[in-house]
């Protein structure tokens, strides 16, 4: 953006003093340098948390803004000289974003052996990014060397002030590969000692035939990030790093330098670990507490907490840890329901395997096994309604009131067992009210299995005097699927015909819609069905004739 | 054009001590609106209202298969050659960044148009990535809280499918599908959908009991600190505010109505579902004749479907439509319906069709093709008759129906004493500006306001080019009408001089 020459110093005093939120983006439209120095030199100084804030929150817009060179060498020489830890980590990720190279592809050829081949090379292209290439290849090293004498001088507080800087980096600062190694401060902390990179006065390259991908953690001060203090450090990497890289980086350091001591870490970390938006970090949390201590003294509470993670792969070691540690009677019946019907796979396996060695007896616990109705996922849905309708359909506990949710259930496995339990013999196979109930259903298995029914029975107990013409109407007119039941369909209307000719009126509207079916086998089965009414019942000619004209029954009847 | 919801609550079905209460949380940010009544029919309802849900989640736009392990292997293959031209890039971009001091282009409108195009490709295909792996996030993009008015004789439900092609109103009789309300507030607002609210449809039974209320509680006590209070804020896209409130315009327009038995719909419906067009033509052509049976053909196997009832209206030509395939969301009515009534425009424009189903109708409101430009207006201005409303004339029939609601073309006539073709304008304005709403069975203008908020010409978009073309042309008188002759079938043949050039219309 063009600077505005017009903005008076007083205006920017004005909204500094008053801590405006229109601040920093009137302070970039600054450009002269007097002013802007002038002004640096108050505000460093200035006491207020505010300015000190200000000061990050500028450092913080390189990638959208142009960062202006006066401000940037009096916060950097003010930081280096009150050794201020903090602030000095920004500079190094500032200054580490600020030469960006770009991979350069060149076609070599050599006229003796007529041969070509690409090299490739990474190159500084032109950019608007303040100072020329060698000042930013200084301030990229001076920034480093604070941290590197810090590590000399004081080792013990050098992990911490340099994962303040390591915070910082974000995904977006490493989007290609190559952007890893212009960050000249990060490849020095975390990869100094590997040997895929080689180090130049300024700047970093991987050796030749070596990958990035190679990378293994190789930090400068290896025995400082060695030792006990670390690992608190390494795990609020873990967790607040906003670059992948980082994260990675730590956790890889904590895998192979303090495996033993992280037998040890807090259940409450772990949960932490488990809420992070990164599945890596989920994953190395399922991961930590698989080799964690005194798992099975762990409150159910806790456990329902770890459950809680989303990610399958994690959830999937805790459910399987939970199996294994914790002793079934300590969780109650109504807590593995709640697994039971949990919509993730392995948290609702957990809770049906816990369920399967139940003993259950006392009738209060039917509402609590009514309710694996519920259920969501499909993994286990069938076998957890065999199980509970094996308790709640039994002929001294049935309750149709607990017994048509699983009819009713969303999931077609749970509908599906629930219908494969409803067998002759079974409490609810002769209850009318079960039945007519089932005759609401919206659900096209379930109208089937109706149809299916009453072939088998001739007559439904709950479906009363008159035949179920809705529920013959709902399978003839369904276009998705049914086209054997819709055979099945019209043989019943045909049959209800014959013994109920006065119902003719009803059900001859339901035949025409098979009669006049553009689907041919539906054509034919209604053509059967009407001649064969008509054969038993001669009576319900007239009607026919009215319901469908278009037939001419004369001719067939001769 | 950014659309704030605010809800108290989710709508839900809940259990009560004599049976079961659909409780629907309406809009907070708009008029309150309230109903409470028991649901008569509760079967019915449930499939009428499934029906209207198959409406608005139907997106039968063509979807590329998914290839996305193909695509990542073709893109970790190119990332060569991108570098080429990233290094490229990085030289044309300093050269942007060196103009960046220069005035705004001419064509930023276009660059700015090309942009988000861009977005709106990104934003769809993304949608239909959620669409087919995570339905709740999905219908966080969808602005499918579908619009509920409780009007003096009825309640309806209208809805506008993400393919933005397909309107649906669900129109439920207030004394026969309701029993007596306790507390009614008239008005129109949108309602807390979501996908479990689907499901709760499906667990409505006729035992017990159910009451069907729109619950006003929030309008008196609902702040953002209040427990279960949640609001959202729906950036709609450009074309389907403009999209839903042209197909409602287009229901104002003279077309011809045609019946249809169940029997035909289902074999049309059963006749689609099995089978797909592979080749074109795939229209469903109506063969209309005066005092022969109605005939639908099905392009391209040219089935014929030859319906019981006759045609009865006047002379025409066969009349395509396309899109057949969106009609399948008229299944589930199928077992309810008694007949249907369709209403065509002309050839490749808006169909409609509205299942009879008692005291429910459900009318499907399709556009001439599944594939719509929303962004431009369609030419439906230039078959209606050709009258222009005033603006004042405009404002008198909004408060006309405003103030009773409901009233049809003959008493809009009476009340202002302006002829058909004027009132026709100016309700089709009404129509096409979200305040009002025609009800095709009744053939009655409803009151009832599609936004909170007075929808701008933004929203409306400009006019068709053609039309504007018209315009000038009659504002300068540049038409000479050399003769006029009254049809016998109908209609008047006028020869004219349009800019020195000869026209027949």
């Amino acid at each position: 953006m063009a600077g505005d020459p017009s903005i008076p110093s007083l205006m920017l005093d004005e909204l500094f003093s008053s801590q405006s939120e229109q601040f920093l983006s009137t302070l970039h439209r600054v450009t002269d340098g007097r002013m802007l120095a002038a002004f640096a030199e108050m505000w460093k100084k200035d006491p207020r948390p505010w300015a000190r804030a200000q000061i990050f929150a500028y450092l913080d817009e390189t990638a959208e803004r142009l960062l202006s060179k006066p401000l940037l060498k009096r916060f950097f020489k003010h930081a280096e000289e009150r050794a201020d830890d903090e602030l000095m980590a920004a500079f190094l990720v500032t200054f580490d974003t600020f030469v960006r190279r770009v991979r350069q592809v060149r076609v070599r050829y050599d006229w003796q052996s007529q041969s070509s081949w690409r090299e490739e090379s990474l190159k500084s292209p032109r950019d608007r990014r303040p100072f020329s290439y060698h000042t930013r290849y200084y301030l990229r090293r001076r920034a480093w060397r604070y941290f590197r004498r810090l590590g000399f001088q004081q080792p013990a507080k050098y992990c911490a002030a340099i994962s303040m800087a390591l915070r910082r980096y974000a995904d977006e600062d490493f989007a290609k590969g190559e952007n890893i190694l212009d960050s000249w401060g990060l490849v020095h902390a975390l990869f100094h000692g590997d040997e895929a990179l080689e180090f130049t006065v300024s700047k970093v390259n991987v050796k030749p035939g070596r990958d990035l991908a190679e990378l293994m953690p190789a930090p400068y001060f290896l025995k400082l990030w060695q030792e006990t203090a670390a690992i608190g450090v390494l795990l609020d990497l873990v967790l607040m790093a906003a670059s992948r890289l980082v994260r990675t980086w730590a956790m890889g350091m904590l895998r192979r330098h303090h495996g033993r001591q992280l037998r040890d870490i807090t259940i409450d970390r772990l949960l932490k670990f488990l809420e992070h938006d990164d599945e890596e970090v989920q994953q190395f949390a399922a991961e930590l507490l698989e080799h964690l201590g005194g798992l099975d003294r762990l409150p159910i509470e806790t456990w329902f907490q770890l459950l809680s993670t989303r990610n399958l792969t994690a959830l999937e070691t805790i459910a399987q840890l939970m199996l294994r540690e914790v002793n079934s009677a300590r969780v109650t019946l109504q807590q593995c329901v709640d697994l039971a019907i949990a919509k993730q796979a392995p948290v609702a396996r957990l809770g049906w395997e816990l369920l399967r060695t139940r003993e259950v007896s006392g009738l209060a616990d039917l509402p609590e096994i009514a309710r694996l109705a519920d259920a969501k996922a499909s993994a286990v849905a069938m076998e957890l309604t065999r199980w509970a309708l094996g308790i709640v359909g039994t002929a001294e506990r049935y309750d149709i009131e607990r017994v048509i949710p699983f009819f009713d259930s969303l999931l077609a496995g749970v509908r599906g067992a629930a219908w494969a339990w409803l067998i002759e013999g079974c409490a609810g196979y002769n209850d009318a009210a079960l039945w007519s109930r089932l005759l609401e259903s919206p659900y096209d298995d379930a109208k089937f299995h109706l149809i299916a029914a009453l072939e088998m029975r001739a007559k439904l107990p709950g479906a009363g005097a008159d035949p179920p013409a809705a529920l013959w109407c709902g399978v003839l007119l369904n276009i998705h699927r049914g086209g054997r039941q819709k055979l099945t369909a019209l043989r019943q209307i045909s049959r209800a015909l014959v013994e109920h000719p006065e119902r003719a009126e009803s059900l001859l509207p339901v035949m025409a819609v098979a009669l006049r079916s553009v689907r041919p086998p539906e054509a034919r089965a209604g053509l059967t069905a009407i001649v064969g009414a008509l054969d038993a019942s001669p009576q319900i000619a007239p009607l026919v004739a009215r319901y469908l004209p278009d037939l001419r029954i004369e001719e067939v009847i001769a | 054009m950014n659309v704030t919801l605010a809800y108290l609550g989710h709508s839900d079905l809940k259990a009560t001590s004599t049976g079961q209460i659909l409780s629907l949380a309406p809009n907070l940010a708009r008029e309150a609106v309230a109903f409470d009544g028991p649901l008569l029919q509760p079967l019915r309802f449930r499939e009428a209202m499934s029906a209207l849900h198959d409406i608005v989640v139907s997106d039968l736009r063509h979807k590329p298969r998914d290839k996305a392990g193909y695509l990542a292997w073709k893109k970790s293959e190119e990332s060569r050659l991108n570098e080429i031209r990233r290094a490229a890039y990085a030289v044309a971009a300093e050269e942007m960044n060196a103009r960046q001091a220069m005035p705004v282009p001419v064509d930023f409108t276009r660059q700015f148009e090309r942009a988000r195009k861009k977005y709106w490709n990104g934003r769809l295909e993304y949608s239909r990535y959620l669409q087919r792996h995570d339905v709740e996030t999905w219908r966080l993009l969808m602005p499918c809280d579908p619009v509920i008015t409780v009007a003096p004789d009825s309640l309806f439900f209208e809805c506008f499918s993400g393919d933005e092609s397909s309107y649906g109103c669900l129109n439920v009789d207030r004394e026969a599908g309701f029993g007596k309300s306790d507390s009614t507030q008239l008005g129109t607002t949108n309602v807390d959908y979501s996908w479990d609210l689907y499901h709760h449809f499906q667990a409505l039974r006729s035992y017990g009991e159910t009451r069907f209320s729109i619950d006003p509680a929030g309008f008196e006590v609902a702040t953002a600190s209040q427990p279960g209070y949640h609001e959202e804020k729906i950036d709609l896209p450009a074309g389907w505010l403009r999209g839903f409130m042209q197909l409602q315009s287009a229901m104002t327009l003279p077309g011809i109505k045609v019946m249809l038995s169940r029997e035909t719909v289902y074999s049309l419906l059963a006749w689609l579902k099995r089978n797909k067009a592979r080749i074109s033509p795939r229209a469903i052509r109506f063969e209309l004749v005066a005092g022969a049976p109605i005939k639908i053909v099905l392009e391209p196997w040219n089935i014929e479907l030859i319906d019981r009832h006759v045609y009865d209206g006047p002379p025409t030509e066969p009349v395509r439509v396309w899109g057949g395939r969106r009609l399948l969301s008229l299944a589930r009515t199928l077992p309810l319906a008694e007949s249907f009534d369709v209403h065509l425009l002309g050839t490749g424009l808006p169909h409609f069709w509205v299942a009879r189903m008692g005291e429910m109708r459900l009318t499907l409101g399709l556009s001439g093709w599944t594939v719509n430009d929303w962004t431009r207006s369609a030419a439906l201005d230039l078959i209606a008759p050709p009258a222009e409303a005033s603006a004042a004339f405009i404002d008198r029939v909004a408060g006309i129906l405003r103030e009773k609601r409901t009233a049809s073309a003959r008493a809009v006539e009476l009340a202002t004493g302006e002829s058909p073709a004027l009132v026709g304008a100016a309700t089709r304005h009404l129509a096409h500006t979200g305040q009002a709403i025609y009800d095709l069975t009744a053939g009655l203008y409803r009151w009832r306001q599609i936004m909170p908020q007075a929808v701008g010409e933004a929203e409306i978009g400009p006019p068709h080019e053609e039309l504007v073309g018209l315009q000038k042309i009659l504002e300068h008188r540049r038409i000479e009408i050399e003769s006029s002759v009254d049809m016998p079938t109908g209609g008047r043949v006028v020869m004219a001089k349009v800019d020195g050039s000869h026209a027949i219309f």
